[in-house]
């Protein structure tokens, strides 16, 4: 049951990602909810079930939306790091939680251009590289207290 | 709320790190079909993307839709969808008509109709997350014809196009892509370049040489030199045309014809 739980949920956030989020998006920068997702997952499960659904998010944004696997390798990322910082944290798991996604989204938007950068050759303004590391970052709190009783309920047994 | 403690376990991260090994690989040896795997799920996922689209129109179109009849919202669907195909057509009569002047000009008439007279409507269901990577993924795929660079246009002019085809999707390229380059040309002075994307609302025009004529305001289409493209469909508008004196070409700044951020229906040149 909590497998089903936690599949109709990344489904239905994956969706979201793709086709709706798309559609309010501010200046070209829209949500990341996946990375949100990966972050609470990681923080609220253990190491091996956690890496493999941040790398499974990761993998069907790629296929839904992405030429090749940029989120599969940021993502699992993410899902490996952010489960270590809970081993090694003290504190209520919401506080880690959002300080997690405050860090981890501009790490992940930093990544996801340098390597466009650099890998692929893609252009871009220094300054909309920054407004987006600050509007997505934003945007990623902004979605923890609205998402966090949902993934609550998608692990209740 | 649940509070942690420090614990020791043994740290692993054979895991993620052959996931990442994996991408990467699979990246970098450009394995990206994963031998069908990844056409065969974007088959099985194009149907709940369409279904979230549909539903999500019906919301966002609910409140009119109450003040009005259910037959004259599909008579009007329809016509508005007849409209935006007899739209893209029309678009390109005034590139149409300066052509056929220059041909008959010449006496050597060898046009014909813009889009070759097939043009396949396709709703987009899903776009990149990322502004950095502007692609739209589409509701047409193999199934209904789509092959591999099939121009994509709207009524306002060039949206991109596909560069990879599902069984019953596919994935267009924007103009506004990076990656994208189209030979484009100036509907005035015939002068031509590259067009290449850069950002959701501005593309540059590359190559044209500095002793070329090319204004503020003049219309960029595709050119006649293009083997994907069509000639004549609209791309933008020359929205800053800049050259030093040692400058072999120019600096040209275009603002798209297309409003990319407001794509719903698309129609594919076949």
């Amino acid at each position: 049951m909590r497998a089903f739980k936690i599949g109709l949920y990344l489904s239905a956030v994956l969706l979201l990602q793709t086709v709706i989020l798309p559609r309010f998006n501010f200046l070209g920068v829209v949500p990341d909810l996946v990375l949100v997702t990966v972050v609470f997952y990681a923080v609220l499960l253990e190491r091996t079930p956690a890496t493999l659904l941040s790398a499974l998010a990761g993998f069907l944004q790629d296929i839904l939306a992405c030429p090749f696997y940029l989120n599969t390798i940021i993502k699992t990322i993410t899902g490996a790091a952010a489960n270590t910082f809970r081993e090694r944290f003290m504190g209520d798991e919401y506080t880690l939680i959002a300080g997690l996604v405050a860090l981890f989204t501009p790490l992940s938007v930093l990544a996801e251009g340098l390597t466009l950068h650099f890998i692929f050759h893609r252009e871009f303004s220094l300054w909309y590289f920054i407004f987006r590391l600050v509007a997505e970052t934003v945007y990623n709190l902004i979605l923890v207290p609205l998402l966090y009783p949902l993934v609550r309920v998608t692990l209740d047994e | 709320m649940t509070s942690y403690r420090p614990f020791k376990r043994k740290n692993s991260y054979s895991l993620a790190i052959t996931v990442v090994l994996l991408a990467l690989a699979v990246s970098y040896f450009s394995w990206l079909n994963l031998a069908g795997l990844r056409s065969l799920l974007t088959t099985v996922i194009t149907p709940f993307q369409l279904a979230t689209t549909v539903v999500w129109r019906g919301v966002t179109g609910a409140p009119g839709f109450v003040f009005s009849l259910g037959s004259q919202a599909s008579e009007n669907a329809a016509l508005k969808s007849e409209n935006n195909a007899l739209a893209a057509k029309a678009a390109t009569l005034v590139e149409l008509a300066k052509e056929n002047e220059r041909l008959r000009q010449a006496l050597d008439f060898r046009g014909g109709p813009r889009y070759g007279g097939r043009l396949v409507a396709a709703r987009v269901i899903a776009r990149s997350g990322s502004p950095w990577l502007s692609s739209i993924e589409i509701d047409k795929g193999a199934g209904s014809g789509v092959k591999p660079d099939c121009p994509v246009v709207v009524r306002e002019g060039l949206v991109g196009r596909v560069v990879e085809v599902a069984p019953s999707s596919a994935r267009v390229l924007l103009l506004t892509d990076a990656q994208s380059s189209v030979a484009g040309a100036d509907q005035r002075s015939r002068d031509f370049g590259i067009v290449e994307g850069y950002s959701p609302d501005t593309l540059f025009l590359r190559y044209v040489s500095s002793g070329a004529d090319v204004g503020v305001g003049d219309q960029i289409v595709t050119a006649a030199i293009s083997s994907l493209f069509p000639p004549g469909i609209p791309i933008g508008t020359v929205s800053a045309a800049t050259k030093a004196e040692a400058d072999l070409f120019y600096e040209i700044k275009i603002k798209p014809a297309v409003n990319f951020s407001r794509l719903e229906e698309v129609f594919l040149v076949q």
